[in-house]
Formats: structure tokens, C-alpha cells, sequence
């Protein structure tokens, strides 16, 4: 197996994402890609995989040149990528994500495809049930059903983009250890693009640099850390450890408090947070830290009155249909009963959350800032009192993509003017480029931006008198230098007083930020005290359920 | 390049992409009404004097075009500020009818001096559309129902809510039950002298109108809904009062549809028919949909579909068509607008995009004279050593 590219090139208008990168790929090894964010190593692998054709250059697989124009065509030169969030079907079951992407059969041979299924994890030594849903898979779960399904289909060269992003130390050996034998036992050339040093050192036999678009650096490893941080930044990068600054003084206390995640219910959670304390909350996807802190920061959990207001709507328009029902018309009749039933779907499934939620929850079960019950409140009250929360989804769940930085600063503005003030709104923004040195425009549209920068945006239009930060994985998807400098913000806020909740699968940057850990393992929680004795392979075993 | 000529390069791209595509459309829908009617034997000519003489060669009709302008653009106003918002407010027909039957529930049953009492019936429109609309959004926010849904259900109750006061309570004696007896004189808008048009209507349409402009436009609340109609989640997050916009947003649709609907049976009917609303709701939908919810674009639109509908009757009896050929000349139109108004959006989407893997795709790269630091092994035409 050999893959070369040849002057490989790709321009977006006057810029050049990738300029002339050649390289031979050679089969039984294992490379790693790195560079900044922007460097241009997801344009390259985007190529590679087919989801984006290059403006020039060559790919030649095994001495002949491949015209790769889709992922399809890709698949078909036995090319395919892995991406962080696995591309599945999360509603189907594993053996119909197995299934998806095959030569077109009209019927699904299911059985077939499950004796091949079951073959191929016996061999890879991953134990998949066929009949689970995706959806109740971990990430690492997904991912082992993504590789057995791009191994079904004949991929040879294999990309993994973050691939240990949201899995366990375990899963993340097993990872390896396959990854290792596909490349040794069948010749494979497996690809890893990832931010993470410590797992290329672990894992690849070559390492390329990229840098502004062009290949810097080709390097065998093992190699010092330092030497590929210099060529990936062309500085040295000093990292900090930061001091504590928290006091004594509580500022947030949970007191059995119950939340229902995808994979367990956390039951009859204490907590307390003191003023300036980074807490890191550790643990596998889907085990409950996000559901957690989003239910303290009041998203995403019914209200009484939204329940009152269900339970009228839904008796009212009982009666009022019950009234309606014309004798005289079967469809007309079935139209009303269908609008009927879309119109109390949801109704009920909100009800019955609601019902599940308090259900679930101890009378006694509380959550109080500065010794005031924060209740049963939503997010926009728990803003003004001081609690903000900043999910992982930047341009889902933060910012809004089409509107431009002066516009999400009048909008976060307090004011209560009427109209909106541009020109203060402009100068607040040209203030926060500078302060939280955001490389960007005032009218650049926030979606233009990278991820580095949109998080810093999202830090900048907090509110200044804040009392907890809650943060879904802070630095997901940030080269080295742009985390460090959002977690030097971060830092920053401790200094009024400021608590931080935060979660990240990256455990290295939960045990260097945190105060104390609250691992998340199994529907139980257990506080680790001192993470500066915590070693991520221990904390990586706690996950896991070992005390 | 200057900067000027940038901007102007940049003004005539976006005149090219935004009205262009609009304008093949146009031209597409109009040759292909000319292919039916060549195949009608009817004369172009002869359509276009037809249309002209019954809209806009006399006052009254030129009135008249108005008259039935008026209450689309007040439904559009208030679809603007939904539409921004995200809201899709399928429930604004059962709104028209809640306002029909809110002014005729004062008109047949109250006496007040006339200014009181066109004063209170138009109040009573507005509650009612206003309430009517207000349900749906209570309904999305605290019960997690698609406004379409409530919207749909909405107009379900509306429509059965008013033929059963059109057969019962509300039926003339030994009548059908298709109308209401008609309302008495005090209880009719004025009308001007000269034209039979409503002062009292163009000026709430015109303050309606001048609102949603400058709410749009400038205001807070605004930018708001227009973060809101982007990413609910998102505005949400940036503390916008998503639940209170939304209630708001719906609540004064619901009082320009029911003002509307107020129009309808208070100044054109003079008493309320069954089936109020004659499908001005829905045709106020396609008229901001077509309109790409930009408020300068409506009056045009809701115009040109107010003309068009003026001439729908004329043309059939005059020259003799068959009347579903009038509906199917509009449902062409419609249809060419939309497809090319696709392809006006893709466009659209295409050049963004290209702008946004420009803006994240690397940094510009350095002319070719700079020396890059070359750390480690060779670079650039290294090969995998084995």
C-alpha cells in the first residue's frame, strides 16, 4: 500500500489553506499530522477523504493516479476517514449503521451482514451488540462500529481525526492497540490528525507538520515534545500551572440533587462550590456532567408553570375537540383527531419529563446560590443572578452564525433602551478584539471565525459580576496555544470571586485546571480532593468504575 | 482595486443575485401563462386591457385594489415580526376569523356612539385575533407544540367556532346559516367620499406598517427576534426573553390579523359571512415567503397579488375563461417565484460559503520569498522513510 500526493494545493480566493504539500504515505505505518488551528490539516485530510476536491496537485494510490471527487469515490480507492463526532445514524440500531453505505441491495440480508458484523469485532477484539441503538453507545463504542463498517467496506488507508476526544484511558488503549494491528498485520496506513502530543508520541512512527498551509516538518518518532511545539507554532509554547485563588466562603451548594443523563441517572448529588474554585467534572460520555451542570444553570428542565399551562391547554382542547367532532364526516373527523394528536404529543412528553424529573428528585433535593434556593428557575434568571453557562457547541448553543460581533454585543447589552446603540455597541466590541485579542473584524460575521476565536467572543460577552461559570469543554476542538490562552481568561475571572464548572474528556487538562474533581462514573459521583496526586491513569480507572 | 469600486462591484453582485433570479422567475411564469392562453385563443392584449381597465384605469377600481391591498399588508406586517422571529404562523387565517367574529360579536350586540363604537369593535378584533394567536404560542413555549401544529389547530377551532354561530346563535331569521343578518349603519367603518376605502384602516395599516419597519430596522427588539429567528438557542443563551418575544411576537400578529379580519366584516361585508377570512392569511404566508420576510419588499408584493386577484373575476367572465384557469395562472407564478427564489438562495449560500472556508481554510499564505524555519528532517518533498 503507498499513497503519494503530489503538489497538493488549495486555495479559498486569495488564500492558500494548502500550498503545494507533497508527501508518500507508505502502508504498515502510522503517521500523525499536526499543526495550529488553520494550519490547513483538515483541508488536507477533507481532500484525501473526498469532501473537497484540491485547486491542483496529484494523488497516486499503489502507482496510479485517483481522481477522488467524493467521499463515494474515496471509499471506492479504499480511502475513509473517522471523524471525532462519528458520522452514525444515532436513532438506528448498530447492525443498520453496519448495513448503511453498502453496495445497494434492495433487501438488507440482515442476517449476512450480522455473521460479518460479528466476524470482523471478533477479530479486531471489539464486542459490539448488533441490536443496540446507537444512540446508547458510547463515544467509543461509535467509533469502534465506525472502523469495523470502513473495514467492511474496503478502506485501506484509514483517517482518524481527534479519535480519543470523549473515551476512556482503556477504551483509548484498545483504540491503539487496533489501530496498531490493522497498520502491522494488514498493511493499512493509518492517518491520525489530532492536538494531542502525548497521544501522537503513544501511538504514531511518523509525524508531518503543517503550518500555514505547508508542510514545515516531517519527523520519526520518537521525538522531544518541544522540537514538534516549535515547529507546530514556530515559538516555544511555556505552559503554567496555575495557582489556586479560591476562599473558604461557599458559593454554590447542591444538596441531593438528582439528574437523569442518557446512560444513568445521577442520584442525590451533593456539592459545594467556594468562591474562585475550578472544579473539573471527569467522566464518559453521556454519564451526566453536561446534564448536571446544565440542570444548575436551569436549561433544559420544565417548570411548574409550564406544566399548569400544559395540563390546561391539553383539557381545553379536549373538550373543545370532543365538542367539534362532526358526525356527519369519517375524515374530517380523522383530520381533527390527527391535528388532536400532534398538538398533545408533545404536550404529554413534556409532562411526563417533568413528572420524571421531580420523580426522580428528593423533596429535600436543592440547589442554593449564596445561600438563596435558586428553585426551579430558567436560565435567563439564573443570568441576572449570576450563574452562566457556555455549551461545547459553539454555533449551536452560543453564538448566533449570519449575525456579525457588534451585533451579539448589543444583543448581550443590558440596556434598556429601546433601540440600539451601534456606536457604543462598535466601540465594546473593537474593546473586547483587543482585551480577549480576538482576531477578527467588528462586522466579521461570528461563523467566519475560528473556534479559538468564537470562544473567546462567547468569553467576552459574559457579564462582568458573575458568581459561576459553567463550561462545556472549554478548549474542544483548540490547538495548545489558543486553549492556553482561553483557560489565561478563565483564570482570570477567579480573581473576582468567580467559581468555574467545567467538564472535558481531555483528562490531563481536568487534573492541571482543576481544585477537585467530581467524577462521573456509573451514576455515582466521588470528589477528588487533591488532583495534583491524580494521574490520568488513575483517574481514567475511576471513570471506569474502580475506586 | 479602490474602495469605492469595491463597494460598487459588491453593490451590483448582490443586485445580480437578489433581484436577477427574481426576474427570470417572473419571465418564466408570464411565458408560460402565454403558452395557455395562445392555447385559449385569448390575446395577450386583450388580457392586459382587461386587467388594466378593471384595476387601475378608474378611481373606484384603483379604490378598490386598495380595499383588498390593505388588509393583506396588515396580516403581512404582522407575519414579518413572526417570520423574523422563526415562527411560522400557519394559525394566522383562524386569527382573521377570531377578529371577524370578535367585531361582529359588537357590532350586532352593542350600542355606543359612533366613534365609541367603532372604537370597541376593533378593539374586540385585535383581542381576539391577539388572544387567538397568543394560545399558539403559549402552546409552543410552555407545551413544546409546533406552532404549525397549534397553528393548524388553532385555525380548526376558529373556522368551527364561526360556523356555529353562523348556524346558531348568530343565524338571521329563516336564513342558512351562510351570514350573518348585516350590521347596522353606525356600526360600519366610514368610508372616504370620493373612493370606498377606509381612512380608518390605511391608518392602521400605515402606523403597522411603520412599526414593523423601524422594529426591524433599529430596534433592540428587532435584533432580537432576528437573533431568535436564526438560533433560539443561541439567543437564548445571550439572555434574549425568548418566551417573552415569542408571546409578544405572536400577540400583536394575532392583533393585525384580527384588525384585519375587523376590516373584512366591519367596512368590505358589512356583516360576517362564513368563511371570513376568504384565504387572505394564507395568501399574506406567500407574500412574505416571496418576499424573503424583507419588510421594503411586501408592499410590493402584497400589491401585485392584490391586482392580480382585483382582475381574477373580470377575466373570467369577461373573456370568458374557465375559472380555475385564474387560479392555476397564479399557482404558476407562485411556483416560478419560489423555484427561482431557490436558486437565488443557493446561490447565495454558495458565495457565503466560499467566503467561509476562505475566512477558516489558513491564514493568507507568505510570498514565496520568505524562508519558513525548517525544524527537523526535509520538508515540503520529504517522503515516508522506510
Amino acid at each position: 500500500m503507498r499513497l503519494e500526493i503530489h503538489n497538493i494545493s488549495k486555495s479559498f480566493g486569495q488564500l492558500k489553506a494548502n500550498d503545494h504539500i507533497s508527501f508518500t504515505f507508505e502502508g504498515g505505518r502510522i503517521y500523525a499530522i499536526l499543526g495550529e488551528n488553520g494550519a490547513g490539516k483538515s483541508t488536507l485530510m477533507k481532500i484525501l477523504s473526498g469532501y473537497q476536491s484540491a485547486t491542483s496537485g496529484q494523488i497516486i494510490i499503489d502507482g496510479k493516479p485517483a481522481q477522488i471527487n467524493s467521499p463515494h469515490h474515496a471509499i471506492a480507492h479504499g480511502i475513509g476517514m473517522l471523524y471525532q463526532d462519528p458520522l452514525d445514524f444515532a436513532p438506528l440500531t448498530v447492525l443498520e449503521n453496519y448495513i448503511e453505505g453498502k453496495p445497494f441491495n434492495f433487501f438488507m440480508r440482515r442476517r449476512e451482514a450480522e455473521a460479518d458484523l460479528l466476524a470482523r469485532c471478533k477479530i479486531l477484539g471489539f464486542s459490539l451488540n448488533p441490536n443496540a441503538m446507537v444512540e446508547s453507545l458510547t463515544v467509543g463504542e461509535r467509533q469502534q462500529l465506525e472502523i469495523v463498517r470502513l473495514l467492511s467496506l474496503g478502506v485501506r488507508i484509514l483517517i482518524l481525526d481527534e479519535p480519543t476526544t470523549g473515551i476512556s484511558a482503556e477504551q483509548k488503549s484498545q483504540l491503539f492497540q487496533t489501530l496498531k494491528n490493522l497498520a502491522r498485520e494488514q498493511n493499512m496506513i493509518v492517518i491520525l490528525v489530532s492536538h494531542k502530543l502525548a497521544d501522537v508520541e503513544e501511538l504514531c512512527e511518523e509525524v508531518l507538520v503543517l503550518r500555514r498551509g505547508r508542510l514545515v516538518g516531517h519527523r520519526l518518532l520518537p521525538c522531544e515534545t518541544d522540537i514538534l511545539v516549535e515547529m507546530m507554532f514556530g515559538k516555544r509554547i511555556s505552559t503554567t500551572t496555575p495557582q489556586p485563588l479560591y476562599t473558604d466562603k461557599p458559593i454554590l451548594k447542591i444538596h441531593k440533587l438528582s439528574v437523569p443523563a442518557r446512560l444513568f441517572t445521577i442520584q442525590n448529588l451533593d456539592l459545594e462550590v467556594r468562591e474562585g474554585e475550578v472544579i473539573g467534572l471527569a467522566g464518559l460520555d453521556g454519564s451526566g456532567q453536561v446534564e448536571f451542570m446544565r440542570t444548575v444553570a436551569g436549561l433544559g428542565r420544565p417548570t411548574w408553570a409550564d406544566q399548569l399551562t400544559a395540563i390546561i391547554a391539553l383539557a381545553g382542547m379536549w373538550w373543545v375537540f370532543g365538542k367539534i367532532l362532526d358526525e356527519s364526516s369519517a375524515v374530517l373527523n380523522l383530520a381533527r383527531i390527527a391535528i388532536l394528536i400532534l398538538v398533545l404529543g408533545p404536550m404529554l412528553k413534556t409532562l411526563y419529563s417533568y413528572i420524571r424529573q421531580r420523580a426522580n428528585n428528593d423533596q429535600d433535593a436543592q440547589i442554593m446560590l449564596n445561600g438563596k434556593s435558586i428553585g426551579w428557575r430558567g436560565y435567563r434568571d439564573l443570568l441576572e443572578r449570576g450563574i452562566a453557562y457556555l455549551a461545547a457547541g459553539r454555533l449551536e448553543e452560543g453564538l448566533v452564525a449570519g449575525l456579525t460581533l457588534v451585533d451579539h454585543s448589543a444583543l448581550a447589552d443590558r440596556s434598556s433602551l429601546p433601540h440600539v446603540n451601534w456606536l457604543q455597541a462598535w466601540r465594546r466590541t473593537k474593546q473586547a478584539i483587543t482585551d480577549f485579542s480576538i482576531k477578527g473584524q467588528p462586522f466579521s460575521q461570528i461563523q467566519t471565525l475560528s473556534g479559538g476565536n468564537q470562544q473567546r467572543v462567547s468569553l467576552s460577552l459574559l457579564p462582568t459580576n458573575l458568581r459561576l461559570i459553567l463550561l462545556e469543554n472549554p478548549t474542544r476542538g483548540l490547538d495548545v496555544e489558543s486553549a492556553g490562552h482561553i483557560w489565561s481568561l478563565l483564570l482570570n475571572r477567579r480573581k473576582q470571586g468567580t467559581a468555574i464548572i467545567f467538564s472535558s474528556p481531555d483528562l490531563d487538562e481536568i487534573i492541571d485546571y482543576s481544585d477537585r474533581i467530581l467524577v462521573f462514573s456509573s451514576g455515582q459521583t466521588t470528589l477528588v480532593e487533591n488532583p495534583e496526586q491524580m494521574t490520568t491513569a488513575r483517574l481514567g480507572e475511576l471513570i471506569g468504575g474502580k475506586s | 482595486m479602490t474602495a469605492f469600486r469595491k463597494i460598487l462591484i459588491q453593490i451590483s453582485r448582490n443586485t445580480v443575485l437578489g433581484i436577477l433570479p427574481l426576474l427570470v422567475g417572473i419571465l418564466v411564469a408570464l411565458a408560460a401563462i402565454l403558452l395557455i392562453l395562445n392555447n385559449e385563443n385569448v390575446e395577450l392584449r386583450a388580457v392586459y386591457d382587461l386587467i388594466y381597465e378593471r384595476t387601475l384605469s378608474l378611481p373606484e377600481n384603483r379604490a378598490n385594489v386598495v380595499d383588498f391591498w390593505l388588509p393583506i399588508l396588515l396580516c403581512c406586517c404582522g407575519l414579518l415580526l413572526t417570520f423574523t422571529a422563526g415562527l411560522w404562523n400557519i394559525g394566522i387565517e383562524g386569527q382573521i376569523t377570531m377578529g371577524a367574529v370578535g367585531a361582529t360579536s359588537i357590532a350586532l350586540f352593542v350600542e355606543l356612539p359612533r366613534n365609541e363604537q367603532i372604537f370597541t369593535e376593533l378593539f374586540m378584533a385585535g383581542a381576539a385575533g391577539g388572544t387567538w394567536a397568543l394560545f399558539t404560542g403559549i402552546m409552543r413555549t410552555r407545551g413544546g407544540v409546533n406552532e404549525i401544529f397549534g397553528g393548524v389547530a388553532m385555525n380548526f377551532l376558529a373556522s368551527s367556532f364561526s360556523s356555529y354561530l353562523l348556524v346558531a346563535p348568530w343565524s338571521p331569521p329563516n336564513a342558512t346559516g351562510s351570514a350573518t343578518v348585516r350590521f347596522p349603519a353606525n356600526a360600519i367603518l366610514p368610508s372616504m367620499d370620493d373612493y370606498r376605502l377606509s381612512p380608518i384602516t390605511i391608518y392602521i395599516t400605515l402606523t403597522a406598517f411603520i412599526f414593523v419597519l423601524l422594529t426591524l430596522s433599529g430596534s433592540r427588539w428587532g435584533l432580537q427576534l432576528r437573533a431568535m429567528g436564526k438560533n433560539e438557542k443561541s439567543a437564548q443563551m445571550l439572555g434574549v426573553p425568548t418566551e417573552r418575544n415569542i408571546w409578544l411576537a405572536m400577540l400583536i400578529c394575532g392583533i393585525m390579523a384580527g384588525l384585519a379580519g375587523g376590516h373584512l366584516v366591519l367596512f368590505r361585508r358589512a356583516n360576517l359571512p362564513a368563511n371570513v377570512s376568504g384565504g387572505i392569511g394564507f395568501l399574506s404566508l406567500l407574500v412574505v415567503l416571496l418576499a424573503s420576510i424583507r419588510v421594503r419588499w411586501v408592499p410590493f408584493v402584497s400589491f401585485a397579488f392584490a391586482l392580480l386577484y382585483s382582475a381574477g373575476l373580470p377575466l373570467r367572465t369577461r373573456l370568458q375563461l374557465d375559472a380555475s384557469l385564474i387560479g392555476i395562472f397564479l399557482g404558476i407564478l407562485v411556483f416560478c417565484v419560489l423555484i427561482f427564489d431557490g436558486v437565488r438562495q443557493r446561490l447565495k449560500e454558495r458565495v457565503e460559503q466560499r467566503k467561509l472556508l476562505a475566512a477558516s481554510g489558513g491564514e493568507k499564505s507568505p510570498p514565496p520569498s520568505t524562508v519558513e524555519i525548517q525544524i527537523g528532517q526535509e520538508a515540503s518533498s520529504g517522503s515516508g522513510s522506510n
